[in-house]
């Protein structure tokens, strides 16, 4: 016997539902299709038939413990396939991010990050910050002895401690923040009672075997109705992973440096030289995959879901943070220095503001995401 | 020419025969007109009706019967409307009447069965073939045969048909394929539109197999297997290899209820289900039947019916609509995916046949009526105070089952006397 | 008939197969027929125009053709006054026995005599409407002012009919004019409608035509159609007078169906009599009506039976009624203290017990529903409202508004069981099993809407109120609907004259009522017309002959007046058997039933069916032929026969067939007849009967059945093997089955070997 429990719909959650790209909610009427046409759901209390009435009757707590909504993956053959004209896959978006936004710490960034209205002074921020850093720079004995005809070089523009410091600072703010979510979001996730009879796995190879799902890229691949999805953001997620192995090798590589100045791992690298290839190689990637991803957004809207501000207010950052990464490095190449300072002072905005914003933004999804399905494999609900 | 005040009632089904023999037999002449050589549309390619579970031959006939008496009543076959002009009271409408190509007095087969010309069962839904010269149905009205022009003249110069051609000639049955189409003009006061429906196109439901997979029928098909004079001779077999079933699944809103394909509800596929679900359980003691629904829609007196089928444990009853069929390559088997939203689990069930409840379309969609008519978005045609003198009845008007049609078609009766009072 | 002309048809093979010569000698020199003919295909023009001119010069009154089934060229072997007898040679014969064998021609020879025996004997003069002494009223009476009698009442003035409009409030108008708005019934299906009946009344108000008495009931409805009293009662205190009946056993029948899973042998409603003359009130007025149209609709059933969801327990428990009436007159409160209303449960698919099954469904509940969840989120914006069903049901384009209804993000669907309603701090607590959340839920709400059932009124009462001798009510069936057949004979109910529409026939939504209300008065029309020219209708529609009753020897069994399926004949103090002609549906039950045998039919009666029996020629013991007898309803049985001989089927031809207008009409003297005359074996072949029957005359294989069991009791007293008769029935698609049933009884009978009163 089941036990009873009083239900009271959360109206505000409903709305929010429906406000972050979930309007066509209201429209299922439980017929079921789209938990058969979704490839990546278990028999065992399939999803996303039971996520579409809990979000219509606005049972928020059900949704926040429930690893299903992180298992979509949003290729749509729900949308495609509903004979209601609901569409799934954009509703469960829309969960995604009234959760990221309900464990957002703190809460008014998680709104701001959410609300055009707010976006002039999300972007100040940021750049308040990298002006800080030029200011702090130039105050030292030796800051501003750049040579605008002589070689560029960037650590004298802006301390490379300056911005490590930054950096450490930012790092720390996002566990805290980010992490408290996170940690938040995986104790809801274990009031989950287990599914009869499902063998989980241990919470390491749980790990591990996530840590496989996402390096290769298979459940996407399962994806019929918006293939290209697939491609888009396999190569946006290694360009990602590239250069932020790249960036953190480079990290180390100074702070060595500072310790045994024999050794000299000072940036700039040799055009050849292996992590700068590596570094390509990922802007490359990530361009490609934005590329892809904003195409698909844009011709096959039907298929690729609705498309909010949180995902173009994210796609468009991670675009130019990417094209002014680039531009930076030509520019620098073609000794503009000038231009090159400017160029590197915009690159500088915009990766503070992706790191920065990283708990709130679409970003956030990915750690939310891992968690779910690293509790998925171990509760044994999907692996 | 038929004198001012008669009745026109476009559409020979069961709506159609009931408004001009109740129309008739309230005292106006009636002119009907069918597309078909005979009579009866729909439900003469029914097996049984629910939920009496009885022939609809038992009260065609009786119609049948009304109609061969009561001398108030025109009937056109083979015909269309190709005209109308004229306002209530005093229409003028053109009749395309298309020949038999035969012209027949004695109403036997015996001789038809030689004709060396075969065609498409269209009846059957093209599962067999059927003689180029034949009686349409059993119990057809009009008892007389009809001969397919095409074929016969594909074959007109050969020896096999001449002498067949003179065998019927003894039999008092001539086949004159130079017979041509007339057009008759019929003057009317009131227009009755009982056109009807017809199956939607199951190749339109692109994941449930239909077309593509032998096994997977439609509920008009099965009504088909189902009936004596179908092509199983109402052996209910699997169409692939005609091997006996032993668990069918039957696929309720097969394109209704559904934006991509027909946004409405068919209104009698539920009961069409449930009252099929009998026939094989008649046929097969140990069959297993399962019947995947969204909502079982029994209204008014049918739930007793459901409540009837439901107590057959062999019935199984799954509420969860099916979004797919697919084959399995090795067994041949058709599995039916989908959930069972009671309990929240998939269903993955393995069955020798399904049934596709696919819906009701209105004959208006494709073929609406030569005369400034209403419609609603789907193509059923709606009662219009604005234009009085045309009153849509049957299943062009709603989906509806056999007694709410013939309910809805004597109230058009009324409304057409209304239309005529002299 | 006086002269007979013979026309034997030699084209469909039966010159082939026949020795027609034969069949000749038998109408010229057996049974001296002034004319007989022979050719192939009489059904010619020219052919058919040859008998006009021999009616003419020999100055023939009556044919016989054999030929072709009856159910072949019927339209086009019709003669102005003349009697005409159809021998079946070709399904029946030719086509089921083989060509040029002994058998087949002594069949088709008995098939000969038959008819022309059978067109000596019969007469056919239309009796009425001369024989009646007062002209056929055509006004056609509705009871009930509810949108359907409105519109019935409407339908019947347009179409050019005197009309007499009863209803029992001060106000036309019934429910449709209680309610607050209607759910659309057209495109786009999406939005509420405004009841629009006023203008529909205000119509029938100033319509001359109709006649109206408010606040009135009938208070006896005497006579037959065409010529039928009414007295109407104007206000009064209804439930003291004993004409208003409350079936108490009724009830308790439906009561015992709702909670078994068969449902058991429901009793009877009492017998019940319409009030004497001298009962009738001074101040009742009187009108004369052809035809009644029953219109007076349903009632709510009753929330007490629902007890275990606060049925009647709790002021917050309301049924769907009762919001209807709240939202018309404003503000959507709370009984209990008035407060606002911010949530609202809907229950639908209701029974007595969750575990029951439905025994009914009363179809608009779920619509009434929706309907109301959206005007009370137009009414209070703020309110949430919870629609609980089992098997949502919009059909048709009604899913429209649903689907529209459903965008409400304040309204709240679930598939659930509902288990029980409690009060809980002030407010109401449901209680859901198995909802489509995925778990047992409970929800806190303010007030809790039931979507009551509709329960027909003439399952309480027998509003009309019948001067019949059967009962003073319509005969309903167990839910309280006067039916008949519903499929294929909507409107009709088992007394002549009288139609159901609407909402007493089965629940439906307005708009169906309203084409309701107009089918039932074209039945009502047709039943005036044809009446007025002394014929039939439906289903021998057009049948102008009618039976006579040989009063001399009626011995008052009172047999007639209790098994006539349309309680068409009533008795005077003395149990004298009195016929209603214009009541009569021609099915010859009561023929059947009549020990005396003097109830007969011009061309239908003891006499005519004897002298066909006594036509066959049966060959004495030592031919070993024996004869078997088939007394088949010529409905459905008769036109399966056809189609086995159609599919060239064979069967046993010792077998002589007789088709019967019901099988009802199967008198046992035919069955003595028929020994006496040496048949060795009968066989009795009509339709379906019990809850699904097929018959036309709704029990007439059921009598014929009850008959067959007395006269095998009386045969086994004579020492004589019952088996020697068997009653069987088909349907009219059964024609594979019956070679096999014939077969298998003539070896049976073989068996038997022959009746020992053979000659």
């Amino acid at each position: 016997m089941k036990q009873e429990n009083y239900i009271e719909p959360d109206s505000k959650f409903i709305k929010n539902i429906i406000n972050r790209g979930g309007g066509t909610l209201k429209k299922c009427f439980q017929c079921a299709t789209c938990s058969v046409m979704c490839k990546l759901s278990p028999d065992y209390k399939p999803f996303p038939r039971k996520e579409m009435i809990w979000s219509q009757w606005g049972l928020k707590d059900r949704l926040i413990q429930d690893p299903d909504v992180w298992l979509c993956h949003q290729c749509n053959d729900c949308s495609v396939n509903c004979p209601r004209g609901a569409a799934p896959g954009d509703v469960l978006d829309a969960v995604r991010r009234s959760i990221i936004e309900y464990f957002s710490l703190p809460k008014f960034l998680g709104k701001m990050v959410g609300e055009p209205k707010f976006l002039p002074v999300i972007l100040t921020i940021p750049v308040l910050l990298v002006l800080l850093l030029i200011s702090l720079s130039s105050q030292n004995g030796h800051g501003f002895n750049i040579d605008l005809n002589g070689e560029i070089l960037f650590r004298n523009f802006i301390l490379y401690n300056c911005i490590d410091i930054a950096a450490v600072i930012l790092t720390l703010f996002i566990v805290i923040c980010y992490g408290t979510g996170l940690f938040r979001f995986w104790k809801e996730l274990n009031k989950n009672p287990l599914p009869p009879g499902a063998t989980g796995v241990g919470i390491v190879s749980g790990v591990i075997k996530t840590v496989v799902e996402l390096l290769t890229h298979n459940k996407f691949k399962e994806c019929e109705a918006n293939s290209l999805r697939y491609w888009a953001h396999l190569f946006i997620w290694y360009g990602f992973l590239l250069l932020f192995v790249a960036t953190t090798i480079v990290f180390l590589g100074i702070q060595l440096t500072h310790l045994k100045h024999d050794l000299n791992l000072m940036p700039p690298w040799g055009i050849i030289s292996p992590i700068k290839i590596f570094g390509n190689l990922g802007a490359i990637a990530l361009l490609v995959g934005l590329i892809l991803v904003i195409y698909n957004r844009l011709t096959n809207e039907e298929n690729a879901g609705k498309a909010t501000y949180f995902d173009w207010s994210f796609i468009i950052l991670l675009l130019v943070v990417t094209i002014t990464g680039i531009l930076t490095e030509i520019i620098r190449m073609a000794s503009l220095a000038l231009l090159a300072y400017i160029m590197y002072t915009l690159h500088l905005v915009f990766v503070f503001a992706l790191l920065l914003y990283m708990p709130y933004s679409k970003f956030a999804h990915f750690l939310y995401r891992f968690l779910a399905l690293v509790h998925a494999k171990v509760s044994g609900r999907s692996i | 020419m038929s004198e001012k005040g008669s009745v026109l009632v476009v559409g020979g089904g069961i709506s159609g025969i009931t408004t001009a023999l109740e129309a008739a037999e309230a005292g106006r002449k009636v002119v009907l007109v069918e597309k078909e050589p005979y009579l009866g549309g729909r439900v003469a390619r029914m097996n049984k009706y629910f939920p009496k579970l009885c022939p609809p031959t038992c009260g065609l006939e009786i119609n049948f019967k009304r109609l061969r008496q009561n001398p108030d009543i025109k009937v056109y076959t083979l015909s269309q409307v190709e005209n109308i002009s004229g306002e209530k009271g005093n229409y003028k409408v053109t009749i395309k009447v298309n020949p038999r190509y035969v012209d027949d007095r004695s109403a036997t087969t015996q001789c038809v069965e030689e004709c060396p010309s075969e065609i498409d069962n269209e009846l059957n839904y093209n599962m067999d073939k059927i003689k180029a010269v034949r009686l349409p149905l059993d119990m057809a009205y009009p008892m007389k045969l009809v001969a397919d022009r095409d074929a016969l003249e594909k074959i007109k110069d050969s020896d096999e048909y001449n002498k067949f051609a003179s065998e019927c000639e003894k039999k008092g049955i001539k086949i004159n394929l130079d017979d041509v189409p007339k057009t008759i003009e019929e003057n009317v006061g009131s227009i009755v539109w009982a056109t009807g429906w017809q199956p939607y196109d199951a190749t339109k439901l692109d994941n449930l197999g239909f077309g593509k997979y032998k096994d997977v029928i439609t509920n008009v098909i099965m009504e088909r297997l189902a009936s004596q004079n179908g092509p199983t001779n109402g052996q209910i077999t699997r169409p692939s290899d005609g091997k006996k079933v032993e668990t069918v699944a039957f696929v309720q809103c097969a394109g209704s209820r559904d934006e991509n394909y027909l946004p409405y509800c068919s209104g009698i596929c539920c009961l069409a289900s449930l009252k099929q679900a009998t026939y094989i359980r008649d046929q097969y003691p140990d069959a297993k039947i399962y019947i995947f629904y969204i909502d079982l829609r029994s209204h008014g007196r049918f739930e007793e019916f459901y409540n009837r089928v439901q107590k057959d444990e062999n019935i199984i009853l799954i509420k969860g609509k099916i979004a797919k069929v697919t084959e399995d390559p090795q067994t041949k088997d058709l599995i039916v995916e989908g959930e069972n939203t009671d309990t929240g689990e998939k269903v993955g069930t393995k069955v020798d046949m399904v049934v596709l409840a696919t819906g009701i379309v209105p004959s208006t969609k494709d073929e609406p009526a030569p005369i400034d008519a209403t419609y609603d978005e789907f193509g059923f045609m709606l009662e219009d105070p604005a234009k009085s003198g045309i009153h849509p009845a049957g299943c062009v008007k709603k989906p509806m089952d056999v007694g709410s049609s013939l309910s809805d078609a004597t109230a058009a009766a009324l409304k057409a006397l209304i239309d005529t009072v002299k | 008939m006086e002269k007979i002309g013979v026309y034997i048809d030699t084209g469909y093979g039966i010159g082939e197969a026949l020795d027609i010569d034969a069949l000749k000698d038998v109408a010229v020199k057996e049974y001296k027929v002034p004319l007989c003919k022979t050719r192939d295909y009489w059904c010619d023009e020219d052919a058919v125009g040859e008998i006009k001119s021999d009616i003419e010069k020999e100055g023939l009154d009556g044919l016989v053709i054999a030929g072709t089934s009856p159910r072949v060229h019927r339209d086009i072997f019709s003669f102005e006054g003349i009697y005409v007898e159809r021998v079946n040679l070709r399904e029946q014969v030719i086509w089921c026995h083989p060509a040029g064998d002994e058998d087949t021609q002594m069949l088709a020879e008995d098939n000969l005599r038959m008819g022309i025996a059978r067109a000596k004997k019969s007469s056919f003069k239309p009796l009425f409407p001369e024989t009646l002494d007062e002209d056929i009223d055509k006004t056609i009476l509705v009871v009930g002012g509810g949108i359907t009698g409105i519109t019935a009442a409407q339908g019947a003035a347009d179409a050019g009919y005197k009309v007499v409009l009863v209803e029992k409030e001060k106000e036309l108008g019934g429910w449709a004019a209680k309610m607050y708005k209607y759910y659309p019934v057209t495109s786009p299906y999406t939005e509420l409608e405004g009841p629009d009946i006023e203008s529909k009344i205000e119509a029938v108000k100033n319509n001359d035509r109709i006649k109206i008495y408010t606040g009135s009931r009938i208070f006896k409805l005497q006579g037959a159609p065409g010529l039928f009293d009414a007295y109407i009662m104007p206000d009064g205190d209804w439930e003291n007078k004993p004409s208003y009946l409350v079936y108490e056993a009724k009830k308790a029948a439906l009561a015992s169906a709702e909670g078994k899973e068969d449902k058991k042998e429901e009793e009877k409603p009492p017998e019940t009599e319409a009030p004497k003359e001298e009962e009738i009130p001074a101040d009742a007025f009187k009108e004369r009506v052809g035809a009644a149209v029953l219109a007076t609709g349903w009632r709510p059933d009753d929330p007490n039976k629902l007890e275990f969801l606060g049925g009647g327990k709790f002021k917050d428990v309301i049924t769907n009624i009762q919001m209807e009436e709240m939202a018309k007159n404003g503000a959507i409160k709370r009984p209990s203290d008035g407060k606002e209303v911010n949530s609202v449960v809907f229950l639908q698919s209701l029974r007595e017990n969750e575990e029951n099954p439905l025994i009914y469904c009363s179809s608009v509940c779920d619509m009434v529903t929706l309907k109301q969840a959206r005007y009370l989120r137009e009414k209070n914006p703020d309110a949430k409202a919870y629609i609980l069903y089992k098997n949502l049901r919009a059909p048709g384009q009604f899913e429209l508004f649903y689907k529209k209804t459903q965008e409400d993000e304040n309204i709240f669907f679930s598939k659930g069981n509902v288990y029980g309603v409690e009060e809980e701090g002030g407010g109401l607590v449901v209680k859901v099993k198995d909802s489509l959340l995925g778990e047992d839920i409970k929800i806190k709400t303010d007030m809790v809407v039931l979507g009551m059932g509709m329960v027909p009124v003439t399952l309480d009462s027998s509003v009309l109120n019948l001067d019949y001798r059967q009962n003073a009510a319509v005969p309903t069936n167990k839910f309280g609907y006067p039916d008949s057949h519903f499929v294929c004979f909507p409107y009709e109910t088992q007394r002549t004259g009288i139609y159901s529409a609407g909402c007493i026939r089965q629940a439906m939504d307005h708009a169906s009522c309203i084409e309701d209300g107009l089918g039932a008065t074209l039945k009502a029309i047709q039943c005036v017309e044809l009446t007025s020219q002394g014929k039939a209708v439906s289903p021998r529609a057009g049948d102008t002959t009618y039976p006579e009753f040989f009063m001399q020897r009626c011995t008052q069994c009172k047999r007639c007046t209790e098994e006539c399926p349309f309680g068409a004949i009533n008795e005077d103090e003395k149990a004298n058997p009195l016929p209603n002609q214009t009541r009569c549906r021609r099915c010859g039950i009561c023929l059947g039933a009549c020990p005396e045998r003097i109830i007969s039919f011009g061309d239908y009666s003891i006499e005519v069916i004897g002298s066909m029996i006594k036509a066959i020629n049966v060959p004495d013991e030592f031919e070993e032929k024996p004869r078997i007898l088939l007394f088949i309803c010529e409905n459905d049985a008769y036109p399966a026969l056809d189609m086995t001989g159609f599919h060239r089927m064979q069967y046993n031809a010792w077998i002589r067939v007789i088709p019967m207008r019901c099988l009802g009409s199967m008198h046992l003297v035919w069955i003595a007849d028929a020994l006496a005359n040496g048949f060795d074996g009968m066989f009795l072949m009509g339709c379906e009967k019990g809850d699904d029957y097929q018959c036309h005359f709704v029990k007439g294989s059921e009598l014929a059945g009850i008959r067959m069991e007395k006269i095998k009791e009386t045969l086994d007293r004579l020492m004589l093997e019952s088996e020697r008769i068997r009653v069987e029935t088909v349907s009219i698609a059964d024609y594979n089955k019956i070679p096999e049933m014939l077969d298998e009884f003539a070896e049976k009978i073989e068996e038997l070997g022959p009746n020992p009163y053979k000659v």
